[in-house]
């Protein structure tokens, strides 16, 4: 009996002795310092990121594909894959003028007829692309090296969506292109830093460094300038759970998160072996179905308006104030062209009282109101039940709906599917992209005067007059028509490991530029 | 015996009609679509719609049955939406980090848990034995994902012994599949392990308490030989039905272990198919995991045919 | 003189329960003659397979059983050997035949099985030879066709069959005790006379002592030499055959006597019976332990235990009273 026993107490003090040496410890990097890690939350729903705004497809296909313009860290449009860029008098029409000598991961060079190829197929399937350039716009070439957007009418915004971030107009090879089935491109073939080796699905996306990649000469600058592969091999591996997440950061196994759970970002950012960098990722906001909903008539929309607490919905959402912006208007923060913080008197009011008494005036007798949401999303999920016990105080009957994506997506194109939803809104280029002022949703029902003021933002002369024009836009939509209520604009964030350097963000992570190592 | 095999497998037919027909219409009917999420959140209707159709989902739901299950008895099952490859090379993909896994946990449920409920039962009454009775209702108690959680920080983050998640083959060297496979296998097999321990106890307590093993100890048999030829041959029985139920659950169920140690195996593909609506992935997964527990449910009926004389097997002289 | 081949000396065997320690062998003693057939009866709950099973050291020592006095054999206590010196003996030199014979053998192994591991576990043979010895011990117990029976399982033999080879793996390694708790008791009357005279044939071609248990006096008198009346886990009397059953001393070896049926002669008078239960073990009184049930009970019966009285070489009698009873009791026939 005795002999057991102290084994016992031999052992448990052997184990605390190793974990104890063990906690303080910086994480021991699991792999060769040529290998990279990044933790992706979730599995892309397709590599072919031009089919999709999703993030995952996003955080790893901006490695392997370029764009003819990109932005630079103060959001300005600059060249990518174009040397030069001409705008004509009338501005209708765009000149790029492509760099030579840049290669495919095939070896072949990019010409103009890949380019015409892929921005094509990307004006087809890009509702951005469709709404800012015109669904008549097209691209031809001017010889090998040259191509040429023309448009029925001038667009202030043509280069900025040109330059988006998500579902970005990626150039590939002609055949590709054109040859694609509707359910996607098959072959991943681009010309960035990185090109794809294999994706092992429910596990990770391999990319390795192309040899053949031709660098810009500029600095790096957001995502713009020189991008240099400076580790060889990048695994996306695809890690759901949040603890595991994390676990595999502190053991090394992980040198990125990706874009870490808000829950863990406390714990991140107070600990002194991680790096934490967060960027704009988008809005919170909850749309009201105006076609067919409870609340169809503006008064009914501003009387809710009234009422809600945005601090509180995002204080629950995402816990830490680092990570979230509170603001009336809708364009990000980050983006002095178009943000404006007018009708900040309407934002953010929380008087719950005075807002039921408004909607009561205004005609509602407690019909049955669906809150949706999808619980895929912690914080739209949070947020939708906070709204929910702020409606109820203004004597909204209202019940809340949930699902997972698929469900959500589902409910939301259903016309009764709705009267408010929740959603999460990823930072665009310009305002006539934001999807809940547009006509592309049915139950949106886009306000004639937005319609007009769109039109005239994309003729306008320069991005002043532009500006001037959506600053009053939105006066009206705040103070008169209230499409949507603002929650406010949350922050992404990465976390990385000590050994890693060079590391940036920008509406996600971006690896070119990285290393790893001492040094 | 061989006819008798036979027909296990005909019966097989109607039974996979019919899960089959319920997974589907479920799949089909509840809301949502692939199109959806392939295209992401700010998709068009329209483009959802145009999508849906190329996918081949706006035909009517009989034809769409019809032609999967058409195809289907020829092997082919059809070709992801989301993972850009046929469906039944992506079960086989998916087929041996899950297997190993339940392989581990069976492991270590049997390993661990029959010595231990042998133990418990013939030192009854014991410190030994209550310690063993409460640990075993811990391990039934303790959901999974925590005890899994709970692994992966002490053993993966704290002693740093093993790995944190991932899975490697077997053709990665036979130690490095193992040490992958311990932590999620004990988290897995923590449950099955108690049941089985519990099981064993009172299955040998009876045994023990039964004449022939008197007669075996007044045969002037060693104990030694008494309980693990005489005792456990008898105890064992029970066991089995619990183990072949285990495993065939194990196979199909162990999504939370696989998405917490991030093992890309069959419990994570088919909630993820079923969360993107992957409506093929989905129909082959069902398929497949139906066939696997009607084949872990007729080797245990074998098995008891083998090892107790008693059960008459049809057409066994 | 017959040596002794087995001395069990004030055996007592201690059970624990709930109230506490319980003797169900109270300070138990005789001896077994080599080559005799002895009997111990009673009714149930008498003590008489607790004795058997304490001379096999059967129970599981682990605490709450215990034993007091000696079983003396071959020079040795049994109750102070090791564990594995008792497996040594079980089966090779004292072996035990139960009650019933379904339950008594393992559904899942073979007969031969079953027989040969006993033979191996004896004997440093080959398994070769020790089927050979089986095929023989079938034979000596009238198995038919012992080679088939080999391969067959206990669900496929009848009751008799099984008792067969049940005495087959009892005597297999020629123990020089067999101990035979209630053979006959679950099998048919007709097989019950064939399982009993097997056994006394064994017994005397191998010169093997039995202790025969039964509550069937008359089955016992056909193959015993000497029987024990048990009662409470006392032995009251002990003697011969003939002795007993022609002048039983103890109340209630006459009562017994008088309650068998015998089939000579017309039933001249109703069925008697011994009038009260045998109480729970737990109550066993101060004093006499048969006082509650017996007709004939004195002062000194309910106080003092009574010492054993010797009344021929081999009868004895723990009675105060038994030279004052009535020479015909209530039931007897006249």
């Amino acid at each position: 009996m005795i002999r057991w026993q102290r084994w016992v107490a031999t052992s448990a003090a052997i184990v605390l002795a190793v974990a104890l040496s063990g906690c303080g410890a910086l994480a021991a990097r699991t792999h060769s310092d040529q290998e990279l890690h990044v933790a992706l939350g979730a599995q892309p729903t397709t590599l072919d990121e031009q089919m999709t705004t999703a993030e995952p497809t996003k955080y790893v296909m901006r490695n392997v594909f370029e764009t003819l313009v990109t932005t630079d860290a103060d959001n300005k449009v600059v060249p990518m894959l174009a040397s030069a860029i001409t705008e004509s008098a009338d501005r209708t029409s765009y000149r790029f003028d492509l760099r030579r000598g840049v290669h495919f991961h095939n070896g072949a060079e990019m010409t103009s007829a890949d380019v015409v190829a892929s921005m094509t197929r990307w004006l087809k399937l890009s509702p951005a692309a469709k709404s800012v350039l015109g669904k008549d716009a097209t691209f031809v070439a001017d010889g090998p090296y040259a191509v040429v957007l023309k448009m029925k009418a001038p667009a202030v915004g043509a280069l900025g969506v040109m330059a988006t971030h998500k579902q970005f107009p990626a150039i590939m090879p002609a055949a590709i292109a054109q040859n694609a089935a509707p359910t996607g491109v098959t072959s991943f073939i681009g010309t960035g830093p990185y090109k794809l080796v294999e994706w092992k699905k429910d596990a990770s996306i391999h990319l390795t460094k192309f040899d053949g990649y031709s660098a810009r000469s500029e600095a790096p600058s957001g995502f713009a300038g020189r991008r240099d592969a400076l580790i060889r091999d990048v695994y996306f591996d695809i890690v759901t759970d949040p603890s595991t997440q994390l676990a595999g950061l502190q053991t090394g196994k992980y040198d990125i998160l990706a874009s870490a759970s808000y829950d863990t970002y406390d714990w991140l950012k107070n600990g002194k072996d991680f790096t934490v960098t967060s960027y704009n990722d988008g809005d919170v906001v909850f749309a009201f179905n105006i076609k067919n909903g409870v609340f169809d008539t503006p008064q009914k929309r501003q009387a809710v308006q009234l009422g809600v607490n945005s601090s509180d919905i995002m204080n629950v959402a995402f816990a830490d104030k680092d990570v979230y912006d509170l603001k009336a208007g809708y364009m990000s923060v980050d983006q002095p062209d178009w943000y404006t913080n007018d009708g900040a008197d309407t934002y953010n009011q929380g008087d719950t009282a005075r807002a039921g008494k408004m909607l009561r005036e205004a005609g509602y007798h407690g019909e049955p109101v669906t809150l949706l949401t999808v619980n895929d999303d912690p914080f739209q999920y949070k947020s939708a039940v906070v709204l929910q016990q702020q409606l109820k105080e203004m004597g909204v009957n209202v019940t809340l709906r949930t699902g997972d994506w698929a469900t959500y997506s589902a409910l939301s194109l259903d016309p009764k599917g709705y009267d408010i939803t929740t959603a999460g809104i990823t930072t665009v280029s310009d305002p006539t992209q934001l999807s809940y002022l547009g006509d592309s949703w049915p139950v949106y029902a886009q306000s004639p005067v937005v319609a007009d003021a769109f039109t005239k933002i994309q003729r306008s002369a320069d991005l002043k007059d532009a500006r001037d024009i959506w600053v009053n836009t939105q006066k009206y939509l705040r103070e008169d028509y209230v499409p949507v209520i603002m929650a406010g604009e949350f922050k992404g964030v990465s976390a990385a490991n000590k050994d890693v350097h060079g590391f940036t963000t920008k509406d996600g992570p971006i690896i070119w530029n990285t290393t790893l190592g001492d040094h | 015996m061989p006819a008798y095999i036979l027909r296990r497998f005909a019966a097989l037919i109607p039974v996979l009609l019919t899960v089959f027909t319920a997974v589907f219409l479920v799949v089909h009917l509840a809301p949502g679509s692939p199109a959806s999420v392939i295209l992401g959140q700010e998709a068009t209707p329209q483009q959802i719609t145009q999508l849906n159709s190329d996918l081949g989902l706006d035909q009517p739901l009989w034809q769409q049955y019809a032609t999967w299950i058409g195809h289907a008895v020829t092997g082919d099952l059809g070709q992801s939406y989301f993972l850009d490859a046929p469906v039944l090379s992506t079960i086989v993909d998916h087929v041996p980090p899950t297997l190993s896994l339940a392989l581990i946990a069976e492991i270590i449920g049997i390993g661990v848990a029959i010595p231990l409920g042998i133990i418990a039962a013939t030192r009854r009454g014991s410190l030994l034995d209550r310690v063993i009775l409460n640990g075993s209702l811990v391990g039934i108690s303790v959901p999974s994902f925590l005890l899994a959680l709970f692994l992966l920080l002490v053993f993966g983050v704290w002693l740093r012994v093993l790995p944190v998640g991932g899975y490697e083959p077997l053709s990665s060297g036979f130690f490095t599949w193992l040490s992958y496979l311990i932590l999620p296998g004990i988290a897995l097999g923590g449950m099955q392990a108690a049941l089985i321990t519990r099981m064993a106890r009172s299955s040998v307590l009876e045994v023990l308490g039964q004449e022939y093993i008197k007669v075996a100890k007044a045969k002037g048999l060693r104990t030694r030989v008494v309980v693990l030829k005489h005792a456990l041959r008898n105890a064992f029985l029970p066991v089995l039905t619990i183990l072949g139920q285990g495993l065939g659950s194990l196979i199909t169920g162990a999504v939370v272990t696989e998405t917490i140690f991030t093992i890309p195996g069959i419990g994570t593909l088919v909630v993820n198919s079923v969360l993107h609506r992957d409506f093929p992935v989905v129909q082959g997964t069902v398929l497949f995991t139906t066939v696997i527990f009607v084949l872990v449910n007729l080797i245990v009926d074998l098995l008891y045919g083998v090892f107790d004389p008693r059960v008459k097997l049809p057409s066994k002289r | 003189m017959t040596r002794n081949v087995l001395e069990v000396k004030e055996l007592s065997t201690w059970f624990g329960t709930e109230d506490g320690q319980i003797a169900a062998v109270d300070r138990v003693s005789f001896v077994l003659k080599q080559g005799e057939v002895l009997s111990i009866v009673g009714e149930s709950g008498c003590g008489k397979s607790v004795t058997a099973q304490s001379i096999m050291r059967l129970y599981e020592e682990n605490g709450s059983v215990a034993y007091d006095g000696s079983i003396l054999y071959d020079g040795a206590d049994l109750l102070d050997h090791s564990p594995a010196r008792m497996a040594k003996l079980r089966g090779n030199d004292i072996s035990m035949i139960f009650q019933d014979p379904m339950s008594a053998l393992n559904p899942v192994f073979t007969i031969g099985t079953q027989l040969t591991e006993t033979i191996r576990a004896h004997r440093n043979v080959s398994r070769g030879e020790a089927r050979r010895r089986a095929i023989e011990v079938l034979n000596a117990v009238g198995y038919p066709d012992p080679e088939t029976g080999l391969r067959r399982y206990p669900h496929e033999l009848s009751g008799g069959m099984r008792q067969r080879v049940v005495i087959a793996i009892a005597i297999a390694c020629e123990p020089k005790i067999l101990i035979a708790d209630e053979p006959t008791t679950a099998l048919d009357v007709t097989i019950q006379a064939q399982i009993v005279e097997l056994i006394a044939t064994l017994a005397k071609d191998r010169g093997m002592a039995v202790v025969f248990i039964s509550h069937d006096l008359g089955l016992l008198a056909e193959v015993s030499h000497r029987v024990a009346v048990m009662y409470l886990g006392q032995i009251v009397e002990l003697g011969t055959v003939a002795e007993l059953f022609s002048q039983p001393a103890h109340p209630y070896t006459r009562g017994l006597m008088a309650s068998a049926l015998t089939l000579t002669g017309p039933l001249t008078h109703r069925l008697t019976t011994i009038a009260g239960t045998v109480p729970a073990i737990t109550d066993r009184p101060t004093g006499c332990v048969f006082q509650d049930r017996c007709a004939y009970t004195t002062t000194q019966c309910r106080s003092q235990e009574p010492s054993t009285t010797e009344l021929t070489g081999d009868h004895q009698v723990r009675c105060w009273n038994h030279d004052q009873l009535p020479a015909v009791l209530e039931g007897e026939p006249a």
